[in-house]
């Protein structure tokens, strides 16, 4: 890591650290439609995304689901270094969390603002994990006037 | 022909209604299900079995083991090659197989296994398999690394026998900082590898690389010509001609006094509701990376309810048609399986003789007949035929103790 490098950073619905309570979502036990359909607050905005899922799409998921075994298996897609090399990034950062949240719980997005020293955290409310496919107008509220300060 | 008697070693007495409401029989399938008490009498069961089959003869009993499921409730292969080694005196302790990848610690499993080799004074074969896709999640083992692991393994536990301690193993996926267990096999170089398998053609390719033999498991006959073509290539390619001391079949067969009953018990091999590892959830049987990046395609519209399973499914009726599973008195299923020799030729033949919830009785009644009034015949058919087993045919343990390799053509400088 090299927190100097970074002016300004944004986590939305990050993985990395281990949850206090509750556990990330296991993508290795549920099927390739239960897992992207858990990203959502409502079904509706998956199916907005997704439509009839293709077969070249699903295929590209599992391409996606190996490439996460071989970088995150085990511990499950969190580090149990990262909260204390977290405590070095003195730049400002802005977590954004969906307010239903069924991959990464949003204890992780408490303990991701007690790890960073300078860090505001915001609640999308009526957004899954993927705030930016189901709230994007929200999101970009939050980050822009972040990104624009001095 | 080296014989061998197989069972799964089913978990018969779990609770089936709470399996098909759950929807599920592996994996997360609860183990409040399991019934201690029963697991005691059934494990009982399968080593008088076992006895049996010395008993009347057989040459072998394959052992495996899975994780999570009534299916099998042999969770670890090596505990009934232990207790097989102390209490048999003749019979052959074939390990189909170890799962190498669900090893943290492969040293270990090269102890065991030296252990069972010596107390059984040279009875072990010890196959090794990459475990079922389920296994890797029950075990918290990366299904994306499960053939490398396999092949380091393998080639780690085969130094930790041949080469003197201490020395140190530094892998990508094992790393030791001493290697010099103090219990080696008694055969030498070291026992017997076999390699079980369904559909890998990877699988298939690295077997006959290493020489070892390959054992089809109950596979259709076509596929299984379409295996030992794969292999007589890659065994050309490497310099030996292959032949039945290469090649293994593993059927189900189930025999009785009379056609009726045989018929009765054979049907329990479909018990799991025709699924040879009971009802799962698609991607707990090929977790990502698991399976040949080739089959990807095919595997997720599988996976998702669009195709059917690449592997088939057939109701029990199409396979006693189609002899994937054979049933009936001694002198009804001999002629299947005379064909089953002339088309496959293989030197080692496993019998998987019943499943499921076939009485005590009746099993080791099956056991007799196989061995008394199947076998003798199958014997004379196999020397008619030609079909050496690697014992028979001293066949090397490995290519690197070839003698007869053929020189390929020496690549330019």
């Amino acid at each position: 890591m090299a927190p100097r490098e970074v002016a300004k950073l944004v986590l939305v619905g990050a993985m990395g650290i281990k949850p206090p309570e509750g556990d990330i979502l296991d993508q290795a036990i549920i099927s390739y439609i239960d897992y992207p359909q858990a990203f959502f607050h409502e079904r509706k905005s998956f199916e907005a995304h997704y439509g009839n899922v293709t077969t070249d799409q699903l295929e590209a998921w599992d391409i996606a689901r190996e490439m996460s075994f071989r970088i995150a298996w085990k511990p499950y897609m969190y580090s149990q270094s990262l909260p204390h090399l977290l405590g070095a990034v003195k730049a400002p950062a802005l977590l954004v969390w969906g307010d239903d949240d069924k991959v990464v719980p949003v204890s992780a997005a408490h303990r991701f603002k007690t790890a960073l020293p300078n860090a505001r955290l915001e609640i999308v409310k009526g957004s899954g994990h993927a705030v930016e496919m189901e709230k994007p107008s929200e999101l970009a509220k939050l980050v822009m006037p972040f990104l624009a300060a001095k | 022909m080296h014989l061998m008697y197989f069972t799964e070693q089913p978990m018969s007495a779990y609770d089936e209604k709470a399996g098909l409401d759950y929807g599920a029989t592996a994996l997360t399938f609860s183990n409040k299900h399991f019934d201690p008490v029963e697991g005691s009498r059934l494990y009982n069961n399968y080593l008088e079995q076992y006895l049996k089959v010395e008993d009347v003869g057989i040459d072998g009993i394959m052992l495996n083991e899975h994780h999570n499921a009534p299916f099998c409730m042999q969770a670890k292969t090596n505990m009934f090659a232990a207790i097989l080694a102390a209490v048999t005196k003749k019979v052959k302790i074939v390990i189909l197989g170890n799962p190498l990848p669900l090893a943290e610690n492969p040293v270990r499993l090269a102890e065991e296994l030296a252990m069972i080799d010596m107390i059984s004074k040279g009875r072990l074969v010890s196959g090794f398999v990459r475990g079922g896709g389920q296994e890797q999640l029950s075990a918290g083992v990366n299904p994306a690394f499960n053939r490398e692991r396999f092949v380091e393994a393998h080639d780690l536990i085969v130094k930790a026998w041949t080469q003197p301690g201490p020395f140190r193993f530094e892998g990508t996926h094992y790393q030791h900082r001493v290697v010099n267990p103090w219990a080696v096999p008694l055969q030498k170089p070291y026992p017997r590898v076999w390699i079980p398998g369904v559909i890998s053609k990877e699988t298939v390719i690295w077997s006959a690389q290493q020489r070892y033999p390959y054992i089809a498991l109950n596979t259709s006959i076509e596929d299984t010509k379409k295996i030992w073509a794969l292999y007589d290539q890659t065994a050309a390619e490497c310099g030996y001609e292959s032949g039945p001391e290469n090649r293994g079949y593993l059927a189900r067969i189930h025999v009785a006094d009379d056609e009726a009953t045989a018929v009765k018990n054979a049907r329990e091999f479909t018990w799991m509701q025709g699924e040879f590892t009971g009802l799962a959830h698609p991607v707990w049987a090929n977790p990502a990376g698991y399976f040949s990046p080739s089959g990807r395609r095919a595997f997720v519209e599988f996976a998702v309810g669009r195709s059917q399973n690449p592997r088939g499914a057939m109701t029990f009726e199409q396979q006693l048609e189609s002899g994937m599973i054979m049933a009936g008195t001694p002198k009804q299923v001999l002629p299947r399986i005379r064909h089953l020799l002339e088309e496959t030729r293989p030197g080692i033949m496993a019998v998987w003789a019943q499943d499921g919830k076939v009485s005590q009785k009746d099993s080791l009644r099956c056991i007799e007949l196989l061995g008394t009034e199947v076998f003798p015949q199958v014997r004379e058919w196999a020397k008619e035929l030609g079909l050496n087993s690697p014992f028979e045919s001293n066949s090397p343990v490995h290519l690197r103790y070839s003698t007869d390799l053929k020189k390929g053509p020496v690549a330019a400088e």
